[in-house]
């Protein structure tokens, strides 16, 4: 018989934590070694419980297992780091939560994503130091390409031509952008400006720091967002739990706050 | 061994299986346990069960667990009416009550939970706003668990309740009674640093 390794250890981050059984929790974690996964922690919800605090959601430790029968059992754990700050803005909490939700919904179970945990742990770097809305968006844009779904935003993603410089079609259920010519009625899309367009090619294109210097309108910022939630949306088949909570933050912001603290730092 | 659902010890398993924490093994437990225990004794755990569904209700104006419209808290006028604390759950009165607090109370009957979907419309976030805008509170507790959906909660009730000018606190956060420092997380370390206070 086989010789199995009982017990493992994994970096990761703790994307979720739902209560079980009387004190237990269920932790999902990403990982860049192990993907996404979810094990069993014994005992957390307990007050003496020495590993409670380790596995609050958005905490990057290391961690480690016992393999079990139907999910393994997480045996001690060690925090890396936390994102302290999260916890005094509404906003940028919510918008933490919405990309780990994200992240547990692009990654797949068991499968190495070393590229995904990097940009999460970047992208709540930054909202921790106070980065606003744009953030999200370079997480929604990175994620889904390290997901294996980069936008086509380049030319018309069906036959290929160059797109000329003024607004597009955007199609998700295509993959990118379509061309005049291309676009046939009843194919679900949007319209974007060409400054979106370029917003999200920049976005593929440049390292997370050089994105959250640019200066983007509310007008382009909205459009934006709205397309990305609809790629989002396609490429998940469902929109994410956490994105009403997001937008109902996001308006109670609006309401007090000027458009530019939302969407920049 | 499984029984038709039929069957009245089917039913009965089946019925205690939907409580939080009873797993299949355990619901079939408590089924023969009460199979076997005297009829009274299985009579009056039926009986209060039925009578705690007919007379227990909320409080039309904390939404603690009362039997009649408003509940004792609530009734009580030498309790603190203008100190409000907010709790997740009914269970948390009894826990802070043992404090010796002298406040009265408002229940949420949960906590912002956006990973579960749990938004502020499934919370009496509205009713303690209503309940604030009436006015004659001049400090809210926020008294909901030290974990990210609770101090999510503390925020967004926070938010709320600025335009009305009412105080709105927080419960300390530091370390537990008998806690060894080498197993704290950094979290509950950093905040009981910046929350200490001199001898």
């Amino acid at each position: 018989m086989a010789d199995r390794i009982r017990l493992y250890t994994a970096e990761g981050i703790v994307l979720r934590r739902q209560p079980v059984g009387e004190a237990d929790a269920l932790v999902t974690l990403l990982s860049p070694t192990h993907g996404r996964f979810t094990a069993v922690a014994r005992g957390v919800r307990k007050p003496a419980s020495r590993t409670r605090g380790h596995v609050e959601p958005l905490t990057h430790g290391r961690y480690l297992f016992a393999r079990g029968r139907t999910f393994d059992v997480l045996t001690q754990a060690e925090t890396l780091r936390t994102f302290p700050r999260l916890e005094r803005s509404l906003l940028r909490q919510a918008a933490a939560l919405y990309t780990a939700d994200l992240a547990a919904g692009l990654a797949a179970e068991q499968e190495p994503a070393p590229e995904l945990f990097g940009l999460l742990v970047s992208v709540l770097a930054a909202l921790d130091a106070g980065a606003g809305l744009l953030a999200v968006r370079y997480f929604e844009l990175r994620a889904t390409a390290e997901a294996g779904y980069a936008m086509h935003l380049g030319s018309c993603v069906r036959c290929g031509s160059a797109l000329p410089p003024e607004p597009a079609f955007f199609a998700p259920s295509a993959g990118g952008l379509l061309c005049s010519g291309c676009r046939s009625d009843g194919v679900p899309g949007t319209m974007v400006e060409v400054r979106v367009i370029k917003l999200l090619r920049y976005g593929l294109a440049q390292p997370l720091e050089r994105f959250l210097a640019l200066r983007v309108d509310e007008a382009t910022a909205e459009q934006a967002a709205r397309a990305l939630r609809a790629w989002v949306c396609h490429l998940l088949e469902r929109e994410p739990v956490s994105a009403r909570y997001l937008d109902e933050i996001c308006a109670l912001e609006a309401r007090t706050r000027p458009a530019e603290a939302v969407y920049h730092s | 061994m499984s029984f038709p659902a039929q069957d009245p010890v089917g039913r009965l398993i089946e019925q205690l299986r939907r409580l939080p924490g009873i797993g299949p093994r355990s619901a079939q437990r408590i089924a023969f346990h009460l199979l076997r225990a005297p009829q009274p004794e299985a009579e009056a755990l039926a009986e209060a069960i039925v009578e705690v569904k007919r007379r227990v209700r909320l409080c039309g104006v904390c939404f603690h667990i009362t039997e009649g419209e408003r509940c004792r808290f609530c009734l009580d006028e030498s309790r603190d009416q203008g100190l409000v604390c907010v709790v997740e759950q009914p269970l948390d009165v009894f826990a802070i009550e043992r404090t010796g607090y002298r406040g009265v109370y408002h229940v949420l009957h949960g906590v912002l939970n956006p990973l579960e979907g749990v938004g502020p419309e499934q919370l009496r976030l509205a009713e303690l706003v209503e309940r604030v805008r009436r006015g004659g509170i001049r400090e809210v507790i926020m008294a909901t668990n030290p974990s990210l959906e609770g101090e999510a909660t503390a925020m967004y009730v926070r938010r709320l309740l600025e335009p009305f000018g009412v105080q709105v606190t927080r419960l300390a956060r530091g370390l537990p009674a008998g806690a060894d420092l080498d197993y704290l997380d950094d979290a509950t370390l950093t905040r009981a640093l910046e929350g200490r206070q001199a001898l």
